[in-house]
């Protein structure tokens, strides 16, 4: 953690340039603000920011994996990029298509190039469809050759996700909770996409079926190369899946680096406090982790960010400065940004980090 | 090494089969653990067996008409006459044989009308939200507001009589109560995932209401269904007994317990008999929806 | 093993379904000492739930064909149930796992605690005792500072505002601390915690089970952790029983379980979780078996990369594989942990060592290859 070779000047929404000369995915300045209303004439009464000015990048066949506790806004940055609920402001470039502009019927077209795995496999997958006619929705619905094609390409799909073609006779109720998302996976790779968002997908499962279901998404990416957006709260899972990660609190990225410069070195005190957290099954672990930090407090409610930034609340560095403006991302490596004052040089108190 | 293994193998489609069957097997037992939906069933078995074979089992299909046979009127039950006969001498069996075939006739086509207009408005109005679900319910609620008996008169007064007239005027007040269920239903469904999902996929919201959210709405229209194969039985006859439904000589229930109404005293089996049946068509759906409601693990109402 | 709290004993549970009599329980066997904290640990659908509910009497519809359950040397399956009740609460209590749903929404926190001093360990209370305690305000007083005391030793830092709140108005970290308060109200001997924290952010899960820790270090109290997540287990308990498909494969003490995983399951289970100086492994292929047709031998056979045709046939009895642990696999040699096995230890079922250990790997190390290549 030599953090004298990096430079300490704030850079005004510096980015790594590692993955950036022709990302498939970019993010620029997403927002998703959802607004409150109160009263029984459903006044409007301010608004949640939800996703306030999310900027990053993936390159193409890369995993960036995107986490946070609940109510950081990872899900709903996912949702948005996808427009399965509409940002309020930003840009989202896919394969160079901007999504953000896309009319409703081009919106639609488009989808065959992004797609997203669900969380929960139990409620994803319609009860009252059999595996086969699940997997042929989208190509159903993205005119995919005759039936007999759709059929051939449906046992494809299943081989790929190492189910038995048998299956696509079941209904969802059949499956166990790993098979149920094999076939979710196998659905949103149906048309061959270019970017997938996976939302927890293995969250909802016991860890014997998370390493099969993660081995076959890496698989998959490997031989299509597919990009991936890898949302979840499991820090060791993305140490293993994601080539560069974001973290995020409260609506906003707090760093975003390569995967081995953040593990190896966290530049903001959540990520660090994050890492802290993880139980470990070995003492090799317990030693590739910094201590426990206990945070103060808890997540505050997304309607009262704390000012100036918003992780101030909990963190045991806050100063002055800090209620007073937010900090920018702070270049802390060649693809590490981070966004605290400590990293400011205008501020002695940068001496703490340490 | 292990799941190919461990799976049993087996035929494709016969295993699908299998396991349907199996499922089937399931969901009778919890419906034959109520012994009463059983009875339920066993009388609908009989009532529809009875129906379709009126003109072969009933004693005397001619008096399904219209018919005067002065030398046997008014006879009380007896072994030629099971039920006796009216007062134009007319078999009472045979006509409620026959009446069986308009009351399960009626009633279903009334509630296809009712399902189809009531099940689409629902889905619409629940998927869409909005305006549209607003100017929809607003709609069902003033429908539902009103007496189907009551509106059954007002059109068929307007409309002049018949069996036509008097199913339009029961379908068209019935078909708010399907509207409500879906849509309560369908804004449930509408926050699981696989709605999100069908989206994501590019799906437009025609093929997301009707092939993604009609499956699911099935089991609560069916159990209300069946419960209100009854109670439009029910309505059917007391129009008929008002006089609004099928005009004499057919042999609708409801026109023959009106029939029978002056004798009840001297002549008591001319109203009794098709009072019974009505009551015994009315009891066995109940009690077959009753079961399917525990099958199929749903609430309506 | 010197003064057990908690001894399970050949503890069998069945329940019936549509399908059959579905043998969910076959045959554990596990005790707590005094001051011990124990876990359970096993994924979905191992029945760890049930063995909880069978030890709590909160399992209505099962039947308990065999087995002892001791409490304190008492076999509490032979009470009655209200003294069953009059012992749960007071001597064991249990936070359950969900905070949002574990509270009664219309009543504050204040009321829930205030109820628990009220009423723990009687099944009735008499009417005359109960319009006495509710006239006199004097114990209720008395409640109200335990209750507000408790509420502060959980680190609440507000704990007379969070007494007259409502569970809505508290955060989920703010509920799990609520509901271990209201589980250490009465001072129980044995804690029961099921997934505690499991519903919370990493961050506030941390806390809790650390909290959790010191709370009960200081009063002593046994503790009986169910958990589906090994590194959990590793940080909490003192001991580890290792539970699949309704059977406890293996148990040891926790260091020695992670310097010497045994079992093919455990080991699996361990490949499994992602780690962050090792990888991720390939996971276990297959499921559970049908608890309504359970296989004769070893329940993990279908899925054990080891398995022999004799695994299917030959039950597994736990066996001693070290001065303090248990294994119940064919693929290792000891006396049988339980006396009832000796019949079965007679004619000892022969597939060989654990190739882990004939390969010349190192016995703790699970990156091995112990899991399921194809």
């Amino acid at each position: 953690m030599n953090d004298s070779a990096y430079t300490t000047e704030p850079t005004a929404a510096a980015q790594p340039d590692r993955d950036l000369d022709d990302p498939m995915v970019s993010v620029e300045n997403l927002k998703k603000h959802f607004p409150l209303f109160e009263g029984i004439f459903q006044k409007k009464a301010g608004e949640v920011r939800a996703v306030d000015g999310v900027s990053f990048s993936i390159a193409e066949g890369e995993t960036f994996g995107l986490v946070g506790e609940s109510g950081s806004g990872k899900t709903t940055t996912g949702r948005s990029m996808l427009r399965l609920t509409e940002p309020t402001s930003g840009r989202v470039e896919i394969d160079g298509q901007n999504v953000v502009d896309l009319s409703d019927g081009e919106l639609k077209r488009f989808r065959r190039n992004m797609q997203i795995v669900h969380q929960d496999p139990a409620s994803s997958l319609n009860p009252r469809h059999r595996v086969k006619s699940i997997i042929e929705a989208p190509l159903k619905i993205h005119d995919y050759g005759d039936s007999e094609a759709r059929l051939e390409r449906v046992e494809e799909l299943l081989d790929m996700v190492d189910l038995p073609r048998e299956f696509m006779y079941r209904y969802p109720g059949q499956l166990s909770g790993g098979q149920k998302q094999r076939v979710g996976i196998a659905r949103a790779v149906a048309l061959n996409p270019k970017f997938v968002v996976l939302d927890e997908p293995t969250s909802a499962l016991d860890v014997s079926v998370q390493a099969r279901i993660i081995n076959i998404l890496e698989e998959i990416q490997e031989e299509f190369g597919i990009t991936y957006l890898f949302i979840t709260h499991d820090l060791s899972l993305l140490k293993n899946v994601a080539d560069r990660i974001g973290v995020m609190y409260l609506g906003r990225l707090v760093e975003v680096g390569d995967v081995d410069s953040v593990f190896g070195s966290p530049q903001h005190p959540y990520s660090r406090a994050l890492l802290s957290a993880i139980s470990t099954i070995s003492e090799e672990d317990e030693l590739a982790k910094p201590d426990r930090i206990t945070l103060d407090g808890e997540v505050p409610d997304p309607r009262e960010k704390p000012s100036g930034c918003a992780f101030r609340s909990r963190c045991a560095h806050e100063f002055d400065a800090c209620a007073v403006e937010e900090p920018e991302l702070y270049e802390r490596g060649p693809d590490q940004v981070a966004r605290c004052f400590l990293h400011d040089d205008r501020f002695e108190e940068g001496a703490e980090w340490e | 090494m292990s799941t190919k293994t461990s799976l049993p193998f087996f035929d494709t489609e016969s295993a699908a089969r299998k396991e349907r069957i199996r499922q089937l097997k399931r969901g009778f037992r919890t419906f034959a653990g109520n012994k009463l939906s059983l009875v339920g069933l066993a009388m609908i078995l009989t009532l529809v067996v009875a129906a379709l074979l009126a003109p072969y089992i009933a004693p005397f299909p001619e008096h399904a008409g219209a018919g005067v046979y002065f030398d046997q009127a008014s006879e009380p039950p007896s072994a030629t006459h099971l039920m006796g006969t009216d007062t134009t001498g007319r078999d009472i069996f045979s006509r409620v044989l026959f009446g069986a075939r308009l009351s399960l006739l009626m009633s279903g086509i009334v509630l296809s009308i009712a399902i189809s207009i009531g099940v689409t408005l629902g889905l619409i109005a629940g998927y869409l939200g909005g305006t549209t679900n607003t100017v929809i319910m607003r709609v069902t609620d003033i429908f539902l507001a009103i007496p189907p008996t009551l509106l059954a008169m007002a059109v068929v007064a307007a409309t002049g009589a018949s069996l036509f007239n008097v199913m339009v005027a029961i379908a068209f007040s019935w078909w708010s109560w399907y509207a409500r269920l879906v849509q309560g239903e369908v804004l449930s469904i509408k926050e699981d995932e696989f709605i999100e999902s069908s989206r994501a996929l590019g799906s437009g919201w025609v093929r997301t209401t009707f092939k993604e959210i009609l499956p699911n709405v099935v089991s609560p229209i069916t159990v209300k269904a069946t419960l209100d194969m009854g109670f439009v039985i029910l309505v059917g006859a007391g129009l008929s007994f008002l006089g609004l439904g099928a005009q004499p000589p057919t042999p609708t229930w409801g026109a023959m317990i009106a029939q029978g109404r002056n004798y009840v005293t001297s002549f008591w089996w001319i109203a009794v008999f098709p009072g019974l049946a009505i009551s015994f068509a009315v009891l066995g759906f109940n009690f077959i929806g009753d079961g399917l409601r525990d099958v199929l693990d749903v609430e309506v109402d | 093993m010197a003064d057990p709290i908690l001894e399970v004993k050949n503890l069998h549970v069945h329940f019936e379904t549509h399908d059959g009599t579905a043998e969910v329980i076959n045959g554990i066997d596990f005790s707590i000492d005094r001051g011990e904290t124990a876990a359970l640990v096993g994924e979905t659908g191992c029945g760890k739930s049930v063995t909880v509910k069978s030890i709590m009497g909160l399992l209505p519809s099962a039947t308990i064909p065999e087995g002892e359950i001791r409490y304190k040397g008492e076999d509490v399956l032979s009470l009655s149930d209200a003294e069953r009740h009059s012992r749960r609460g007071k001597e064991m209590s249990m936070i359950m796992q969900d905070p949002m749903t574990s509270l009664n929404p219309v009543l504050t926190v204040g009321e829930q605690m205030m109820d628990v001093l009220k009423w723990q360990g009687r099944p009735r209370l008499s009417l005359s005792k109960l319009v006495r305690d509710t006239l006199s305000t004097g114990a209720k007083a008395e409640h109200r500072t335990r209750a507000i005391e408790m509420l502060g030793e959980v680190e609440i830092s507000a704990p007379e505002r969070v007494f007259e709140s409502y569970p809505v108005e508290l955060s989920g970290g703010m509920r799990q601390r609520v509901l271990i308060a209201i589980a250490l109200l009465s001072e129980p001997d044995l804690l029961i915690a099921d997934e505690p924290g499991t519903a919370l952010d990493v961050t506030t899960e941390a806390k809790v089970l650390d909290l959790l820790d010191e709370l009960v270090e200081e009063r002593d109290t046994s503790v009986l952790y169910i958990t589906h997540d090994l590194g959990v287990a590793r940080e909490v308990s003192d001991r580890i029983n290792v539970m699949y498909a309704g059977e406890i494969v293996e148990q040891a003490p926790t260091a020695d379980l992670f310097a010497n995983p045994q079992h093919p399951y455990t080991r699996g289970l361990l490949e499994s979780i992602p780690t962050l100086s090792t990888g991720i492994g390939d996971g276990i292929e297959g499921h559970l078996p049908d608890y309504t047709n359970p296989p004769a031998g070893c329940r993990f056979a279908d899925r054990c990369p080891h398995a022999e045709a004799a695994c299917h046939e030959a039950y597994p009895y736990p066996r001693q594989t070290g001065p303090d642990h248990a294994t119940a696999c064919h693929l290792f040699e000891g006396l049988p942990a339980r006396e009832r096995h000796e019949s079965l230890a007679t004619d000892p079922v022969n597939i060989g060592t654990a190739p882990w250990l004939t390969g010349g790997d190192a016995p703790g190390d699970i990156s091995a290859d112990g899991g399921t290549d194809q």
